[in-house]
């Protein structure tokens, strides 16, 4: 897969890519022509690449902007809308846009100051959030499948720490499908057989305007930590973080990890203030994030 | 021959000098810039890792890596 990538010439470098992304759809059986789908946005390389490549392809894909309220000196929220609002209304595309401040009276900052914990990065309550809206609009949008821009470094980089701290239970989930479950909707990852380098390549291609800023809390995650791991090592021998990934595919297909139960157990309860599933009794997380005193 | 070549990266821009017109590859080896993380842009359009660079060229590296604990 690496040899082909960008030896090729423009148009034919945008076809492999939408090849490569309907055979991967395909292969996992993540959904079918015709079926409603629902991308998540970010204004990002690979969210708005994934989003033209399945307009490309002929699917029927709605768009989720989730505006979270992040602003420094730039104003990453803002930048990231217009980017969404620009790339849709170029292509006749259907937008969702849920502002956390308008919904929920509460951005990203606000919400991670409720927590009592003296934590310097919301990353942890922006991925409740995140995943919490995401699945809430594509389970009341009757989606057939929430698809998400996560790139082949990003599955790895996952991997590599999942794997570095053996957390069996999230190794045992990590996959391009994760099946609806009661209340949960169908998730799908389509460009996660590719290179990130490739995806950029993509959006500069297309001529697609992405946010080439970053998150500003993105510095010096741990996420990027494991990446340059594995990109250090990608420089030492092509196609080994490829190798990593799909070796690790192939391994759980063959069984070398139990597969995670069919209906998540965990989540048995429904909320009663939201209705989203949730582990325990009383409100889920989420909704015990809006209402904590500060 | 020398070359020089115009560089910029995150919004800041630098004069770099070449002993010969290098490949874009070599390039950001001697810049100190992986291929597996950077892309590289000449007149708005994406070059190669084989594309040689000329005398005068104004190029730009873009990241491709992203990511949050997200
Ligand atoms: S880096 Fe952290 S705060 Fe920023 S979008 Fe990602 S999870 Fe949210
Ligand atoms: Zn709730």
């Amino acid at each position: 897969m690496r040899q082909h990538r960008l030896a090729l010439c423009k148009p034919h470098f945008l076809d492999w890519m939408a090849a490569q992304t309907a055979e991967t759809i395909e292969k996992f059986r993540m959904f079918r022509p015709g079926e409603r789908v629902l991308v998540a946005v970010s204004g990002g390389k690979d969210s708005l690449s994934l989003w033209d490549v399945l307009y490309r392809l002929g699917y029927t894909a709605d768009g989720l902007y989730i505006h979270l309220g992040i602003q420094t000196d730039f104003d990453y929220s803002g930048a990231s809308e217009q980017a969404a609002v620009d790339f849709a209304a170029a292509r006749g595309l259907n937008l969702k846009i849920v502002n956390l401040r308008q919904t929920y009276g509460e951005d990203i900052a606000g919400l991670s100051a409720r927590q009592h914990r003296a934590e310097i990065k919301p990353c942890s309550v922006c991925g409740l959030v995140k995943r919490r809206v995401m699945n809430q609009a594509a389970v009341e949008g009757g989606y057939a499948a929430l698809a998400t821009g996560h790139n082949l470094d990003d599955e790895a980089a996952v991997l590599l720490a999942n794997t570095m701290e053996w957390k069996s239970e999230l190794l045992r989930r990590q996959y391009p499908v994760l099946e609806a479950a009661d209340g949960f909707a169908r998730k799908v990852k389509p460009f996660c057989r590719f290179y990130e380098r490739d995806t950029a390549a993509y959006a500069l291609l297309a001529g697609i305007a992405y946010v080439e800023e970053e998150c500003p809390f993105s510095e010096r995650s741990k996420q990027l930590e494991w990446k340059s791991i594995l990109n250090r090592w990608e420089d030492e021998h092509p196609g080994r973080k490829f190798q990593f990934y799909i070796n690790f595919l192939h391994a759980r297909k063959a069984g070398l990890f139990a597969p995670p139960p069919a209906v998540n157990q965990e989540n048995r309860q429904r909320c009663p203030k939201c209705g989203q599933p949730t582990a325990s009794q009383g409100l889920c997380a989420f909704c015990r994030l809006l209402v904590e005193d500060r | 021959m020398k070359i020089t070549v115009t560089v910029q990266y995150r919004r800041e821009e630098k004069q770099v000098t070449f002993d010969h017109k290098v490949m874009v590859s070599e390039a950001l080896k001697q810049l100190g810039y992986s291929t597996e993380t950077h892309l590289v842009l000449r007149g708005g359009e994406l070059l190669t890792e084989d594309t040689r660079l000329a005398d005068g060229d104004t190029i730009k590296l873009i990241a491709v890596i992203s990511g949050g604990d997200h």
